[in-house]
């Protein structure tokens, strides 16, 4: 044994009896056991950071580790070449729009917080040093080789030496986990991060603890209508295809939820992670206000983690995040998707604005390509869940029929507009809570399909746009029946999917209806198709 | 100059599009009693009541059902019973009936709570009105 490497071992024993003595042995079976289920508040704060942790991954801590698993394993430590594989770096954007450059990168798993933190479950986190409207600073571990953006400014915090994502380890599969289990425990014991150790053989003999995969499950509360009462929800339904990300130190694992909200990420980890939910896709995400992603932060675990969310403002992210998945990525019928994302093309950004406006929500399409700001705006949290999620699909009919045909879009007329977006928000909403959940009794008629031209506020609700005609022209209910103010509508047998394609190239509520009538439909009576869109014109 | 050049440019590529505002309608619901004696109201939903008030004569009572819609949240209830003197009447709410045939028979209930042109609508800008309905003679002479 040469004197550097006696020195290393030295110091290590050192540091073992020092933070040894302390270990607590707090691991449990690796059974499965779920965590008691949490009431949402306990997420609806800030998240606090706690102690300051001495990193067990830079390149002096890794060489310490390797040399003290080269004295009883000279073979497993010589398959170890300790050098930069990552840099942990902290991103400082000064402006949102070198933020949204920063996260449109979606090769990072970037954090609000520091990884090298203790911290607390919550949904939010801003550094005290950085003025509240500014973007906060964000974390994240890049490969050595990341190619960092000229105009985001950042300061390197550490060079660590990965392991677990070191590509000279994977070649002999499963065995190379032992092997790095092994120098990591090491790594850890000797930063004094005992909770962090998985208790190998040179630390606890025996003991190695199995693998556990981060799992869970995530629900919703959907809040039901004031009125009328009883409400036809008021209870928990899964949330489907939210990121779950699992981070162990600057490791990150993550998994979608499927229909029943239940998640698995693999490969999983020895030691606990923490728990992170993104409300994110790849074509879209939610934000909370204008700028920073929707989050909720779970706990360091390594045991199931099952989210009830049922705060406010995080079920109203959450239900935004719900109708815009099952926009992109649900059946649709054959209509057309909200814009995807692509070259020169960002993802949509959907700004959840926890606070009342004069208005539910705006669309503004043009800053798509900027990347910039977003897309979509929507306020009022404290509204029904289903007015929440067709508000959501409304918006996002907007942003499909733009995407469609940018000019006739903009060229096009608000009873166009305004009456596609009303009926695929009919479309939608039924089907999910009607269909779907089964809630018998439940229409979410709102008023929109039952309008009269002998009622002022109706008459006005129908000149800014919001004609029930995609609705009328699809079912079978005459509301003439009500009597001759409201629309004779003998219409009926139209698929929402000809209703949007022949919306491509309507500019006026005529053109539509000649683009429906040259579809030359069986059963369908051009002079009731003209009667129906007569009654919507004139007013 | 160049800068104009350049937001023109990303301008023109971006396609533009306007900017659409999407108002919520909200309408709420005022119940005026102008009998002579108390009346007890009580809304029903899917055979559970979920409403239930005593309005003393000549008072208003103000339903809190302000929620998105041009119609107000009172009108999603099936059925509403009025009371009074120890006589009663139920109506049925016409638009929350299934078949057409039903809609159709229920509409030639003259005097209905739930039919929207007994009511007088106050506009509150143009995005929000309130819907007043005077429980009168006409409802009394309904009940037995």
């Amino acid at each position: 044994m040469n004197r550097k490497k006696s020195k290393i071992l030295g110091l290590a024993l050192v540091a073992f009896v020092i933070f040894g003595s302390c270990k607590k042995d707090d691991f449990t079976s690796s059974g499965k056991r779920n965590l008691t289920s949490k009431n949402s508040d306990d997420y609806s704060h800030s998240i606090n950071l706690g102690t300051h942790l001495r990193n067990p991954y830079t390149i002096s801590v890794m060489d310490s580790a390797k040399a003290i698993l080269e004295l009883s394993s000279p073979t497993d430590a010589s398959k170890f070449i300790v050098r930069v594989t990552h840099r942990y770096v902290k991103f400082k954007p000064q402006t949102w729009d070198q933020y949204d450059l920063l996260v449109a990168d979606t090769s990072l798993d970037l954090y609000d917080y520091p990884l090298d933190y203790e911290v607390s479950i919550g949904d939010e986190y801003h550094d005290p040093q950085v003025p509240i409207d500014s973007p906060t600073y964000q974390y994240a571990a890049v490969p050595a080789n990341y190619t960092f953006l000229s105009n985001v400014p950042y300061e390197i915090l550490a060079d660590l030496y990965l392991p677990e994502q070191d590509p000279n380890l994977f070649f002999d599969g499963l065995s190379n986990s032992d092997l790095i289990n092994k120098l990591v425990d090491k790594a850890m014991m000797l930063t004094g991060n005992f909770d962090d150790t998985i208790g190998t053989e040179a630390y606890t003999g025996n003991n190695l603890k199995t693998t556990f995969d981060p799992s869970g499950n995530v629900q919703i509360y959907d809040y039901g209508f004031t009125h009328p009462s009883p409400a036809f929800t008021n209870k928990y339904i899964p949330l489907e295809g939210v990121k779950i990300r699992a981070r162990r130190w600057f490791t990150s694992r993550w998994a979608y939820t499927d229909a029943a909200g239940n998640y698995v990420i693999r490969p999983g980890f020895k030691r606990p992670a923490n728990y992170l939910l993104v409300f994110e896709r790849k074509d879209f995400d939610v934000r909370k206000g204008t700028f920073g992603q929707a989050t909720i932060n779970g706990p360091k675990s390594n045991l199931p983690w099952n989210l009830f969310i049922s705060d406010r403002r995080q079920c109203f992210e959450g239900h935004i995040f719900r109708a815009a998945f099952d926009y992109y990525y649900d059946c649709i019928s054959g209509i057309g998707r909200p814009p995807i994302k692509g070259f020169l093309r960002p993802k949509v950004k959907i700004a959840a604005h926890n606070k009342d406006k004069a208005y539910n929500a705006q669309t503004h399409p043009w800053v798509r390509l900027l990347g910039f700001y977003s897309m979509i705006d929507v306020w009022k949290p404290d509204r029904a869940s289903a007015e929440i999620y067709s508000t959501t699909i409304h918006e996002l009919g907007h942003a499909a029929h733009w995407d469609r045909n940018h000019r006739k879009y903009n060229a096009c007329e608000n009873k166009v507009a305004e009456s596609w977006c009303r009926g695929i928000q009919y479309v939608f909403t039924q089907r999910e809570y009607l269909d779907r959940m089964g809630l018998t009794g439940f229409d979410f008629w709102q008023g929109w399909q039952y309008l009269s031209t002998s009622n002022a506020t109706d008459v006005k609700h129908m000149q800014d746009g919001y004609t029930p005609i995609v609705i009328d022209l699809m079912d079978t209910f005459n509301q003439r029946v009500y009597g001759n103010s409201w629309v004779d509508d003998k219409v009926s047998g139209f698929s929402i999917q000809e209703i949007w394609n022949t919306l491509n190239t309507a500019e006026t509520l005529d053109d539509w209806r000649n683009n429906l009538k040259a579809l030359g439909k069986p059963g369908v009576n051009p002079s009731d198709l003209d009667d129906l869109f007569d009654y919507y014109i004139s007013i | 100059m160049k800068n104009i050049i350049l937001v023109s440019t990303i301008l023109m590529l971006s396609g533009c599009g306007k900017t659409i505002i999407d108002y919520g309608n909200t309408a709420q619901t005022k119940f005026v009693n102008s009998l002579s004696t108390t009346v007890t109201l009580d809304a029903y939903s899917s055979g559970k009541i979920g409403l239930s008030s005593n309005i003393s004569p000549g008072d208003t009572f103000s339903l809190n059902d302000k929620e998105e819609g041009t119609r107000p949240g009172f009108f999603k209830y099936d059925s509403l019973k009025l009371q009074t003197s120890g006589k009663s009447k139920v109506d049925v709410n016409c638009f929350n009936l299934n078949s057409d045939s039903e809609k159709a028979r229920c509409s030639s209930d003259t005097v209905n709570i739930f039919d929207f042109s007994d009511y007088a609508i106050i506009s509150e800008g143009d995005h929000s009105s309130v819907y007043f309905y005077s429980i009168s003679y006409a409802d009394s002479l309904e009940m037995k």
